[in-house]
């Protein structure tokens, strides 16, 4: 796998060019996206064109950043000009975005090659991203709704997909697919331009092979935006600047009880290694629990619904035989319900959200891990999590433990941490104060250098370093 | 439907009170199933009411103003 660090450093020495990594990245999708579906659309001409430019860029000296001619997917609820925004739905036609995305400019401002459109859970709304295959098991789900983003990073395809995170999106198929991907802090990455799933609890933001390319990422992505009134005018830091700095003298919460529990066993025992290896790092872990997190998943869905239904309230009505049930029945109680179900989900969120703050005051913690998910990936036609002594709807089991940090806004990495009995991927997860994306990614760049996860490939994966041979 | 205890309480009225409510808002389609729009809001008005503690607790915080940052840092 071709990572955004090894790729800049190639580009910027000489020992490839734009135009090789695009190349490749187009052959490997080629060979494997039969298998995977992760891409709906390939835009050939116009990666090869951009990675021109770029190639052009490098030689005139010109440096745009750290994803100059690289090659990027982006999930298809993004806006790009001249190609049609589908959401993953039929229901959407194949109409032209008449302009891009604010990420889309910024990626395309700091020369990176988009070279297509991934795949999405249907309307953002799901984890399974059928009819999309996990690299690590194609019997199995990416995870999602970014399940496209995920299955393309992992398989190597691209070094970096956009993914979109509104109760765990991009966490999910990052857990789930082996990758790392961080939903920022509310308001960090714009939302100008992208299909919302629901306005107040939407993120966008990178799943990378590695923390330093996600970093990376989201020194390109992150930024005020008159276009999104929710876009924080906060200076943003130069993330890739602090991932050497270690673990210790950190104060560092492990969350215990709701949302976490039940996990599975492989889990389990990955994640209390993984604070473990934290804390002979030199972190002081301190274990926590929040007990207003046994909420989460009645706050997420009380917003999630009314927020979808408002939004898609003309699909809704005008075609909604072309919805999944699922989604349908989410979007109609979101019409047919009484407003104070919606306002009343909004209080619980604020209360979860200063509950998580108080236990960062107490506890004087810097960051709180959980594991990303409780479960590994589950097969493509099961619906239910096996947890021992209970089930759960692998839909519900997915975002419990990622949507508390969509209701409280707070920055949240997933890392890869292991591999269960079947070899299939163990995420960790790393949330921070607001706005303090810097302490995860520093707290993920030491567990990624010390866990020895990061780097082993997919049994689907395009062959590499590639370009860069 | 007004309110959870209709949805949640006499399923045959909650039946006819959400297929009003549905031919109201436009949504009376063949796939909009009334009894099953029913079950779900009845299930979806529980979980809306299992807040009902946290939010006293935490005294009724103002919905409108979430703010993600911590304003007093």
């Amino acid at each position: 796998m071709t990572t955004i660090p090894e790729a800049a450093s190639a580009l910027r020495s000489g020992r490839t060019t734009s135009r090789a990594l695009t190349e490749a990245s187009l052959a490997a999708a080629a060979a494997l996206d039969g298998d995977l579906s992760a891409f709906v659309l390939i835009d050939a001409d116009g990666a090869l064109e951009a990675a021109e430019a770029a190639d052009e860029a490098i030689a005139a000296g010109r440096d745009l950043g750290p994803l100059m001619g690289v090659p990027v997917g982006v999930k298809d609820i993004v806006d790009m000009a001249g190609l049609p925004t589908r959401c993953g739905s039929p229901a959407y036609d194949a109409t032209p975005a008449e302009s891009d995305a604010t990420l889309v400019r910024r990626l395309r401002a700091g020369g990176a090659v988009i070279v297509g459109k991934t795949a999405t859970h249907e309307l953002a709304c799901g984890v399974y991203t059928q009819p999309v295959s996990n690299p690590w098991d194609l019997s199995r789900i990416p995870g999602g709704s970014s399940g496209g983003s995920g299955a393309a990073v992992a398989a190597g395809i691209v070094p970096m997909g956009i993914g979109s995170d509104t109760g765990g999106s991009i966490r999910i198929p990052a857990s789930l697919c082996g990758t790392v991907g961080i939903k920022a802090t509310y308001g960090r990455v714009s939302r100008a331009g992208v299909a919302a799933l629901s306005w107040s609890l939407d993120h966008l933001g990178p799943l990378t092979a590695t923390v330093e390319g996600s970093a990376a990422a989201l020194e390109v992505l992150a930024g005020p935006d008159p276009l999104d009134p929710s876009a924080s005018s906060r200076p943003v830091p130069q993330y890739t600047s602090g991932l050497g700095r270690g673990v210790d003298g950190l104060r560092i919460g492990v969350l215990h009880g709701p949302p976490v529990e039940p996990m599975q066993a492989d889990v389990a025992e990955t994640f209390a290694a993984s604070a473990d290896l934290l804390g002979r790092q030199g972190a002081a872990m301190v274990g926590v629990e929040v007990p207003e997190l046994e909420h989460v998943m009645a706050a997420e869905f009380g917003i999630v619904c009314p927020e979808a239904a408002a939004y898609h309230r003309d699909l809704v009505r005008s075609r909604p035989d072309q919805i999944a049930p699922f989604i349908r029945t989410l979007l109609v109680a979101g019409l047919v319900m009484e407003p104070e179900h919606y306002f009343k989900a909004l209080q619980a969120r604020r209360a979860i959200a200063d509950a998580l703050r108080r236990v960062f005051d107490r506890d004087r913690l810097d960051a709180l891990l959980t594991p990303t998910l409780p479960a590994t990936a589950v097969p493509k036609d099961a619906d239910d999590l096996d947890f021992g002594t209970t089930t759960e709807p692998a839909g519900a089991a997915y975002v419990r433990t990622t949507a508390p940090f969509n209701l409280s806004g707070l920055p949240a990495l997933s890392v890869p941490a292991g591999f269960d009995r079947d070899g299939l991927p163990i995420g960790l997860q790393i949330a921070a104060a607001p706005f303090d994306e810097e302490t995860a990614l520093r707290v993920g760049a030491c567990f990624e250098s010390m866990a020895g996860v990061a780097g082993r490939r997919p049994p689907v994966s395009a062959p590499g370093p590639g370009a860069l041979d | 439907m007004t309110d959870g205890a209709g949805a949640a309480g006499d399923a045959g009225e909650s039946v006819a009170v959400v297929a009003a409510r549905l031919r109201e808002l436009g949504l009376d389609h063949p796939c909009i199933d009334p009894a099953e729009t029913a079950t779900d809001l009845a299930d979806r008005i529980a979980a809306s009411a299992s807040l009902d503690a946290l939010v006293a607790a935490a005294g009724q915080p103002d919905p409108t103003a979430f703010d993600p940052g911590w304003p007093d840092e």
